[in-house]
């Protein structure tokens, strides 16, 4: 087809190469919005902010995700893919076509070889034959000729190989264009439900359209593992997935190890202490209650500040998980929770109201507030992804690895050889030719005419 | 013998194995050359004692860390060296390449921190010996296929005025050894790439991030799958693949040592 003709260039898919080059680079060195260091981006907006709407045009600010990048790995789909239709077509060409074995053909080749010697009993071609089967080659033979041939087969690597950049090529589009991505936060015991309203932040690609699942997953419990010296080693979550309220599978995340549910992979990521606050007025009304979901800040302590939600109240918060006195100076002796101590400054509209020194279930009096830090708990924040691509996606990484393996490691060989007797002279014309490595083939080519001359002395 | 010590020693012993490659291959004296060859695999006795000290103090493999990074590379690419010029007759003058820089990169894990990083939980996982192997295996492929394409440069500037260059291997030869070292490679750094993406999607959820050293590995890949694409459909052999071999090792380096450097990325903490 004529209109295909560009597409299998294969100078199409060197200028391919080099764009994509060059794109990445501009990708890494250009500040990236979206990047691993954005506040670079921000310090170049700050200071060149005429260069940065430029770049936005040209859609460099978020380059592996702007239009030209797109472009340019559609082209090389396109490319690959009319390469892996016309690879295929010709390794089955090399497989099917018989060549006619001639004098005039092997005087072509590169590769080649003349032994003559005066006519005796021996059958040279017998002889071809014997030297061609030692070097493990496949014998096809004629009357006056023979055809071999190693590792055929391996014409078929480059077309799998292109083949398996497609697929997965094809599993990135689909899994950005179907998969889901979000988080949530738990506190021991507590559970989350698989819908919208539930995630921390949610991410969706334009054609996940499937209905959320709503079913439940319960954090039993978060476990810290310490070496001896009281270092966080890491941390682990026990899940229970729940359907209607009944247990129906149960697991361990921790890091390299998701929980997977109905597709969904449930990630530990981070994790601190959780205590539970309750606020009451003087008649013990409850005007707040719940957990303080503290992050670890410093010095084996968790802090948080926040509002107190539907409340004028805020709060400011330091958890002592180890507490102890070190002259006079309140310090964590580890990140256990031995010995918890909540240090708690309570505003009402911006004003402090309280400030004071709680354990668990200790309850504080002061202007009229009644405080209580009921008790301490884990909370573990899990990512969780589903993405339907991942199987396509590593049968495309296996099946390339394999047949770039054998792209570069099996390379076909192929030797024909003509005999010609005239006048008491008997003629073996030799030759071949390997698709790559040709001067271990041309060291092959004479290690078999050597075995020939060899046979037939 | 200490650590430290074996270290010193092997980097005594490569310096002056790369002095004597650099003389013999300027000077045109093969005695040299041997004598380089000489030191070179000395220097490997201390060297894996060095590693196997830091194993054992470590508690773990050697791979975290620049030290322990360049220190593997350099061992691995130095053996890898010594397996070609003992198969090969006649290619220890491309020594004068490779034991230089593995000598600069030794230089490196010298002046790197000496400080035992711990396997962090996100560590603790066999694809990370996977991926942290055949990085360190493609790179001294590439480091020898490099020093093999130099040699061929070398050989075709003076083979026709000079007996001593006319006695290196044939540049046929030269060109296809470089081919297999580069494909080699290139197939073990498809590997590290596609291990380390399993890798991520098991840990974090995803298996690409546009990390810079993901995207600086992206492009050597890229390198050298280009190069290769051009010594397969485009004929390219000899003098014009030699250059770009030479070339993309610079990407591969940059990408192994460079990027954690210069950029804020997720790998930092390994090196």
């Amino acid at each position: 087809m004529e209109i295909a003709r560009p597409f299998k260039s294969r100078r199409l898919a060197e200028v391919l190469f080099i764009l994509l080059l060059v794109i990445m680079v501009i990708g890494v060195f250009l500040p990236q919005k979206g990047g691993f260091s954005p506040e670079r981006y921000q310090s170049l907006k700050a200071q060149q902010p005429a260069l940065v709407r430029v770049l936005k045009v040209l859609g460099l600010v978020n380059v592996f995700s702007s239009w030209l990048f797109f472009t340019i790995l559609s082209l090389f789909f396109i490319n690959a893919l009319f390469c892996t239709w016309s690879r295929l077509q010709w390794a089955l060409r090399q497989l099917k076509r018989e060549k006619e074995v001639s004098k005039s053909f092997i005087q072509r080749l590169k590769v080649k070889a003349q032994i003559s010697w005066a006519k005796s009993s021996s059958k040279p071609l017998d002889a071809v034959a014997e030297a061609l089967s030692s070097k493990r080659f496949r014998i096809s033979r004629a009357k006056n000729s023979i055809s071999a041939w190693k590792n055929r087969w391996a014409v078929f690597a480059s077309p799998l190989f292109h083949l398996a950049l497609l697929i997965i090529l094809l599993s990135v589009v689909f899994g950005r264009a179907t998969r889901l991505e979000g988080a949530t936060r738990l506190v021991e015991g507590n559970a989350f439900t698989e819908a919208p309203r539930e995630y921390l932040h949610l991410s969706t690609g334009p054609l996940f359209a499937q209905e959320h699942q709503e079913f439940q997953v319960r954090l039993n419990e978060v476990y810290f593992d310490y070496e001896k010296d009281g270092l966080k080693k890491g941390t682990a979550s026990r899940l229970t997935a729940l359907e209607d309220g009944a247990p129906v599978k149960e697991g361990v995340a921790f890091a390299n190890h998701p929980v997977v549910y109905k597709g969904f992979s449930f990630y530990q990521g981070d994790y601190g202490l959780a205590p539970f606050l309750r606020i009451m007025d003087e008649q013990e009304k409850v005007i707040s209650e719940g957990y303080l979901v503290m992050k670890y800040e410093e010095d084996n302590t968790y802090a948080i500040s926040t509002d107190l939600e539907d409340t004028d109240y805020s709060v400011k918060a330091r958890l002592y998980p180890d507490a102890a006195r070190d002259g006079g100076h309140l310090r964590s002796k580890s990140e256990l929770p031995k010995n918890p101590l909540l240090v708690l400054t309570l505003y009402q509209a911006g004003n402090e109201v309280l400030h004071a020194f709680l354990s668990p279930n200790e309850l504080v009096s002061h202007s009229g507030l009644l405080v209580d830090f009921d008790h301490l708990r884990k909370w573990s924040e899990l990512a969780i992804t589903k993405d339907a691509s991942i199987p396509f996606l590593y049968a495309g990484f296996g099946i390339g690895i394999f047949f770039l393996a054998v792209i570069f490691l099996v390379v076909p060989r192929y030797i024909w050889a003509y005999v010609e007797e005239r006048e008491g002279i008997v003629k073996v014309y030799i030759g071949g030719r390997a698709l790559k490595y040709h001067s271990s083939f041309e060291r092959e080519m004479e290690q078999i005419v050597e075995s020939v001359r060899n046979s037939v002395r | 013998m200490s650590e430290i010590v074996s270290l010193w020693a092997a980097v005594t012993f490569y310096a002056v194995a790369s002095c004597l490659y650099i003389c013999g291959l300027v000077f045109k004296k093969e005695r040299f050359l041997s004598f380089a060859t000489g030191f070179a695999a000395l220097g490997l006795v201390p060297h894996t004692v060095a590693i196997a000290l830091r194993w054992i103090k470590a508690g773990h493999g050697p791979y975290l860390g620049a030290y322990e990074i360049s220190s593997v590379l350099v061992w691995l690419a130095v053996i890898f060296f010594l397996i070609v010029q003992h198969r090969y007759a006649g290619m220890q003058a491309a020594g004068a390449i490779i034991l230089p820089i593995s000598f600069l990169l030794m230089g490196l894990a010298i002046v790197a921190s000496k400080e035992i990083s711990e396997v962090s939980p996100a560590l603790q996982s066999y694809w990370l010996i996977i991926h942290v192997v055949f990085t360190k295996l493609a790179v001294a492929s590439f480091l020898i296929a490099t020093g093999v394409s130099g040699l061929y440069l070398v050989k075709e500037k003076h083979s026709k005025s000079d007996t001593f260059y006319m006695r290196l291997p044939r540049l046929e030869f030269l060109d296809d050894l470089s081919y297999r070292f580069v494909a080699v490679g290139f197939i073990f750094f498809t590997i590290m790439i596609t291990s380390g993406a399993i890798w991520a999607n098991k840990a974090w959820g995803r298996y690409w991030g546009w990390d810079p050293i993901e995207t600086w590995s992206l492009i050597a890949w890229m390198v050298y799958a280009f190069l290769l694409h051009l010594r397969l459909n485009v004929g390219w052999r000899g003098r014009k693949a030699a250059w770009l071999t030479i070339l993309a090792l610079a990407f591969a380096l940059f990408a192994y040592f460079g990027v954690a450097q210069v950029y804020k990325t997720i790998h930092a903490a390994y090196f």
